[in-house]
């Protein structure tokens, strides 16, 4: 619409009488008409959203901008005032086209068809409301349905040619080719001129294979509308059917459209127990590998920090606590030994209780792998921790020989029996943790807690010899001192505390790793993963 | 074959708690393309993890008849940030026993990131992330594809390249889909199945289910002004 002087005119004085009186809906959107016939949409819209801002509540308003806003092409912004507009008036069935209308330029079906629905039921259902409604349940997949709705469409609205071809094309993607034909000879009865009928009828007709009445009616409505270039093609498609021999290989031709037959599927045989572990275990390798390279991932040494740090941590506390004390060590002849036999087992016990329990944490997203099992990482975390220590083990050790002191325990296997036991129970504290701190998660303060005062209390800078028996019958209790003190007495030959039991120490451990899984079964499916 | 036997499934929502599957005994179709059909909040993606073993049901049991079962087609959650696009395809092949150079191969050249592939996935735009976790999921193996609503990937080619691996996969290995568009399970499916009320309806024809759903959503007013 270009703004005739006329037109300019009319609109600088509606903008005028807007201005002097800017509170008032009825003049702005006055003024947004005129400014759109005069061809100033800017300024049209800025006045349409200037009355909605006035008054939020006015529906005219709203379905004025949503009006305006598709008439300059901003679609989906007049959608959403649409449907600003339906929420303030839910009944008006105005309302329920014109965004059905919108929706349905958008190719959003089910929107449309959702919204027209409303339309149509009510009393003040409109012809165009059945008619577009036809249309978009044809889109949405539903013929049925849009065909009985082109029927409403042709009910309300019986003079409307358009309404009848459409009726007529959807009974006949129905199959119900004389139906169609009936109405679309009550439409050539109404116009006999109407091209589109015509094409609609040849179309039929070519689908019931009575091809010269076809080729007849596309010349009719290709004659009747000789700039219309979908009559033109369907009179040259109509005409190529003509000539063309029928189906010539009937079976290729059918093959194109036949459905890919059902496969048969192949029953699988259970796994075995031996295939069962063997999943398992890669799936905790995976996770291990993965988690060496992330871990550390933004540092440039990697992983080699999870080695590094605990090496840093004994040898500043040993050095630290061998220079502070001149007396004699409670046991061998160094220290420092004393210390690093006491920290290495301790250090082991207490990063791999952490890395278990925060399994369900730190490799969350993992979980939504289907294969990946919350003992899978656990599992994987345990290994993992274990390997590092004992790298660390090796080096601490390696060091010490090298400086001339022992590097070899006396007793490797107890010392092997120690470290596992431990790191059994690490794992069993480790998924009792997990499950507890799941459900309280304070009990991970709780037993951070727990962990600093049982490094005071698990004999590594001091040997419970020393202690005053009550105080020792109290510690003799703490399953990682009984651990540590195994340890060192593999690893020095004259060390034979008589407070040993190791039997306890495998009790503890069982039965934490026995609780712990147990839990972790039982309440499996409690535990939240998040997405 | 996936059979759920009185399974029973609820999960918290803002307004009390909402049944997903209420005592439903179901056998999923074998060699078939199964497309479920739900409103938005009936529990589509709930249904896909129960089905994937991600999450237990509260009740009942789910069983598979030992076939693997993929994670939701194209879900790229699981993909680690710091890790190149190469070395997460290669810990998903390692965790699916699939040999790692031929998965790593085969998704470079059907995810066409470039040198990219061998960039941190933190440098990714959310397309290529998705175009990775799709390639990653068609390289293994599976019986059961999963696919929790996924059309969106990068753009109209890349779909294309998308349709035509999928359809090879589906010559071995079926397919179920949750979804609301009837264009994506027309163009997938063959089966389907609508997902409403705490109930799982089976349905031999995909125009039924659509039928069934459409019906569903319609007639149920909260729910309709969900999916708008």
């Amino acid at each position: 619409m270009t703004g005739s002087p006329d037109a300019r005119e009319l609109a600088s004085a509606a903008l005028a009488a807007a201005e002097a009186d800017p509170a008032n809906v009825g003049l702005l959107l006055h003024a947004a008409q005129m400014q759109f016939q005069a061809g100033d949409a800017k300024r049209a819209k800025a006045l349409a959203q200037g009355a909605v801002s006035v008054d939020p509540g006015s529906v005219r308003a709203v379905r004025f901008l949503s009006g305006l806003l598709d008439a300059i092409g901003e679609r989906g912004a007049a959608i959403n005032a649409g449907r600003q507009a339906v929420a303030l008036d839910p009944e008006a069935a105005e309302l329920r086209f014109h965004l059905g209308n919108l929706l349905a330029a958008e190719r959003r079906w089910r929107e449309a068809a959702e919204h027209l629905s409303v339309h149509v039921v009510s009393p003040a259902a409109t012809a165009q409301g059945w008619r577009l409604l036809a249309s978009v349940l044809q889109q949405a997949g539903d013929p049925e349905r849009a065909t009985e709705a082109a029927r409403h469409a042709v009910a309300a609205d019986p003079t409307n040619i358009e309404y009848r071809v459409c009726l007529a094309s959807l009974l006949s993607t129905r199959a119900q080719f004389d139906a169609a034909l009936d109405e679309l000879a009550v439409a050539l009865d109404q116009d006999p001129r109407n091209a589109l009928a015509w094409r609609a009828r040849s179309g039929i007709l070519a689908a019931l294979d009575r091809l010269g009445e076809a080729l007849q009616a596309a010349e009719r409505a290709a004659a009747l509308a000789p700039d219309d270039k979908d009559c033109l093609d369907n009179l040259a498609f109509i005409a190529r059917q003509c000539h063309q021999p029928i189906a010539a290989s009937p079976v290729a031709d059918a093959a194109r459209w036949t459905l890919p037959p059902r496969r048969h599927v192949v029953p699988r045989p259970e796994p075995t127990l031996g295939d069962a572990i063997a999943i398992r275990w890669r799936v905790a390798y995976a996770i291990m590998l993965r988690d060496i390279r992330t871990r550390f991932g933004h540092m440039r040494l990697g992983y080699l920090w999870a080695i590094l740090e605990p090496i840093a941590h004994l040898l500043t506390l040993g050095t630290m606590f061998f220079e502070l004390n001149s007396a004699p060590p409670p046991v061998g002849d160094n220290l420092f030994l004393f210390y690093v036999t006491g920290l290495i087992p301790y250090l082991m016990y207490s990063h791999v209780s952490y890395d278990v329990m925060g399994a369900a944490e730190a490799n969350n997203v993992l979980l939504l792998l289907p294969i990946v099992k919350r003992t899978d990482v656990m599992v994987a975390q345990a290994v993992r921790q274990l390997a590092t220590e004992l790298c660390v083990g090796i080096v601490i050790f390696a060091t010490s020989g090298l400086l001339g002191q022992q590097a070899l325990p006396a007793d490797l296997l107890t010392c092997a029996v120690a470290v596992l036991l431990l790191w059994v129970l690490a794992i069993g504290v480790g998924a009792i943790g997990m499950v507890v701190s799941d459900l309280f998660p304070s009990y991970r303060a709780f037993y951070d807690a727990m962990v600093r005062l049982l490094y005071f209390a698990s004999g590594i800078y001091f040997s419970p010899l020393a202690m005053p028996d009550w105080v020792r019958a109290w510690l003799v209790w703490n399953p990682i001192l009984q651990g540590i003190d195994l340890f060192r007495s593999g690893f020095f030959a004259q060390y034979e505390p008589h407070w040993l039991d190791v039997n306890y120490l495998l009790l503890c451990a069982i039965a934490t790793i026995g609780i712990g899984f147990a839990m972790e079964r039982s309440l499996r499916g409690k535990m939240v993963v998040q997405t | 074959m996936i059979v759920l036997d009185h399974v029973h499934k609820a999960y918290r929502a803002m307004h009390g708690r909402r049944i997903v599957l209420d005592d439903v005994s179901v056998r999923l179709p074998e060699g078939r393309c199964l497309g479920v059909l739900g409103a938005n909040g009936a529990g589509k993606s709930t249904l896909i993890r129960l089905l994937a073993g991600t999450e237990p049901p509260d009740a009942g049991r789910i069983t598979r008849g030992g076939r693997s079962v993929s994670f939701p087609l194209g879900f790229s959650g699981t993909l680690h940030p710091h890790l190149s696009g190469r070395e997460n395809v290669i810990f998903l092949a390692r965790l699916y026993g699939v040999n790692e150079r031929d998965a790593a191969a085969y998704v470079e050249d059907f995810a066409e990131l470039g040198s990219y592939f061998r960039m941190p996935i933190g440098s990714y735009s959310s397309g290529m992330r998705a175009r990775l976790a799709f390639g990653a999921c068609l390289a293994i193996q599976f019986d059961v594809y999963l696919i929790d609503e996924v059309t969106a990937v990068g753009d109209a080619r890349f779909r294309v390249r998308c349709l035509d691996a999928f359809r090879e996969r589906m010559t071995r290995a079926d397919v179920i889909m949750v979804t609301h568009d009837y264009e994506t399970m027309r163009s997938y499916c063959d089966t389907g199945a609508v997902l409403a009320d705490g109930r799982l309806t089976l349905f031999d024809s995909l125009e039924d289910a659509i039928r069934q759903h459409d019906h569903i959503v319609r007639n149920n007013p909260v729910r309709a002004m969900e999916t708008v």
